[in-house]
């Protein structure tokens, strides 16, 4: 779905055929992508499809850029691009063509010889842990603990209330730290 | 509400965990790519949903021919030769037509000019603008404009003075401009060049801002992307045209891309 019914940070609609202002999506892609990036992958989009993925994310935005407020064009880039990539996880569910290891896909980064084994490790241990937490608790862990969002702006990208953001944060958490101690562990052990 | 400490600035496990494991680098030119869709995706949004209302019969010919030509491999392409045909009769006197350029210099995605792949019925017809045809005398748009727009009630002011015609003309141009963009992409499509193919159709969602063709250029993105094997893309778009032209003749061939 392209058009979503976003309502947080959007104005009054107009179905408008009006040339979008390029320099300003141009300015947003480019302010907001290396963390809209990351935010897809670690919502499972499999590296191969992270440009697709954002090139939907770009097509919503040309589409309401109008009518995004210009203090919510984050909110309103990372809530489409939630909706793009539970979207395209769902899609590959109902085709049943859904790979969970893709989910967890290594970044094709540490292929390089640089990277030490230690850090091959955590990064596949850290990307098992976080895929073990359910994709709406996974969105607001990822964005508050790892591209330092505010519970207030997550609640908006979300379009969330602030009391949900706070308890699937508190899950995800604590999920994350059990998860975490025992991976851990178990590298340590053997 | 009290925001508590990002388990990064704590200890434990999942600070040592995060600190390490959570690097995630951008692939290098990704960047790139995504701003220069930017261009694409506001030419993309820019597309007219009128197409039917704001053509000629002219126009729906040619929309007419592409729609066939993209679902059946150029069935009709003898409607949209004759047309072509007509716009070069020889008793048409040319005027001079501007050019309508491609907007922005020679990115990528640029339309490449037509190649040996276009039909021969298109690679034919003259070089626009050079010698733009007079479409005030062709019989399809005289049609379209009804008995007043008849030569032979034409006023005998050359068509060089009438703003109204060198409007006209110069929208013409531009309709058959964009028919030949479509067609190079529409045969790239057909000989599985998915690359050119979405190559050509950026050019032509970033260079028209008044994109005649649009649910065409989308059927073939659609089709290109497929090929390419994106299809979540394809499919994302697919559902995209449903939305926007439900009751256009590709439909049922857009819908069917990636099943």
């Amino acid at each position: 779905m392209l058009e979503h019914g976003l309502s947080l940070g959007v104005s009054a609609p107009a179905a408008s055929l009006a040339r979008v202002d390029e320099a300003r999506l141009r300015r947003i892609v480019d302010t907001h992508f290396d963390s809209l990036w990351r935010f897809l992958r670690r919502l499972g989009v499999a590296e191969a499809d992270v440009d697709d993925a954002i090139q939907e994310v770009i097509l919503v935005l040309a589409r309401r850029l109008e009518q995004v407020e210009p203090q919510s064009e984050r909110s309103f880039t990372f809530s489409t691009a939630f909706r793009v990539a539970s979207d395209m996880r769902k899609r590959a569910k109902r085709r049943r063509e859904v790979d969970e290891a893709a989910l967890v896909e290594l970044p094709s980064s540490l292929r390089d010889p640089e990277v030490s084994a230690h850090e091959r490790r955590m990064v596949a241990l850290f990307a098992q842990v976080l895929a073990q937490l359910s994709l709406e608790q996974r969105a607001v862990f990822v964005l508050y603990e790892l591209e330092e969002f505010t519970m207030a702006e997550i609640a908006s990208s979300l379009e969330l209330p602030m009391g949900t953001v706070a308890s699937r944060l508190r899950r995800g958490r604590e999920t994350f730290e059990r998860l975490a101690a025992e991976a851990l562990a178990e590298g340590t052990r053997s | 509400m009290k925001e508590p400490q990002r388990l990064l600035s704590g200890a434990g496990p999942a600070q040592e965990l995060m600190t390490t494991g959570s690097v995630l680098r951008v692939p290098s030119g990704a960047r790139q790519r995504a701003l220069q869709f930017t261009g694409v995706a506001v030419g993309m949004s820019a597309t007219s949903t009128a197409v039917a209302a704001s053509a000629s019969t002219l126009a729906k010919s040619l929309v007419l021919w592409v729609s066939l030509g993209a679902v059946g491999g150029g069935v009709a392409s003898l409607t949209v030769s004759e047309v072509v045909s007509r716009l070069d009769a020889p008793h048409a006197a040319p005027p001079p037509a501007p050019a309508v350029p491609l907007k922005g210099g020679p990115v990528v995605g640029q339309p490449p000019a037509p190649t040996a792949e276009v039909p021969a019925a298109f690679a034919a017809a003259p070089a626009l603008p050079a010698e733009a045809p007079a479409v005030a005398d062709a019989p399809a748009v005289r049609a379209a404009r009804g008995s007043k727009s008849r030569p032979e009630d034409a006023p005998a002011t050359p068509p060089t003075a009438s703003v109204g015609a060198f409007a006209e003309t110069a929208t013409h141009t531009s309709l058959l401009e964009e028919q030949r963009v479509i067609e190079t992409a529409r045969a790239a499509v057909a000989r599985g060049d998915a690359t050119s193919a979405l190559a050509t159709l950026d050019g032509y969602d970033r260079g028209y801002a008044k994109k005649q063709f649009g649910p065409e250029a989308l059927a073939l993105r659609v089709q290109a992307l497929a090929a390419a094997g994106r299809l979540e893309l394809a499919r994302s778009l697919a559902r995209d045209f449903e939305q926007r032209y439900p009751h256009h003749p590709l439909l049922a061939r857009v819908q069917s891309v990636g099943h």
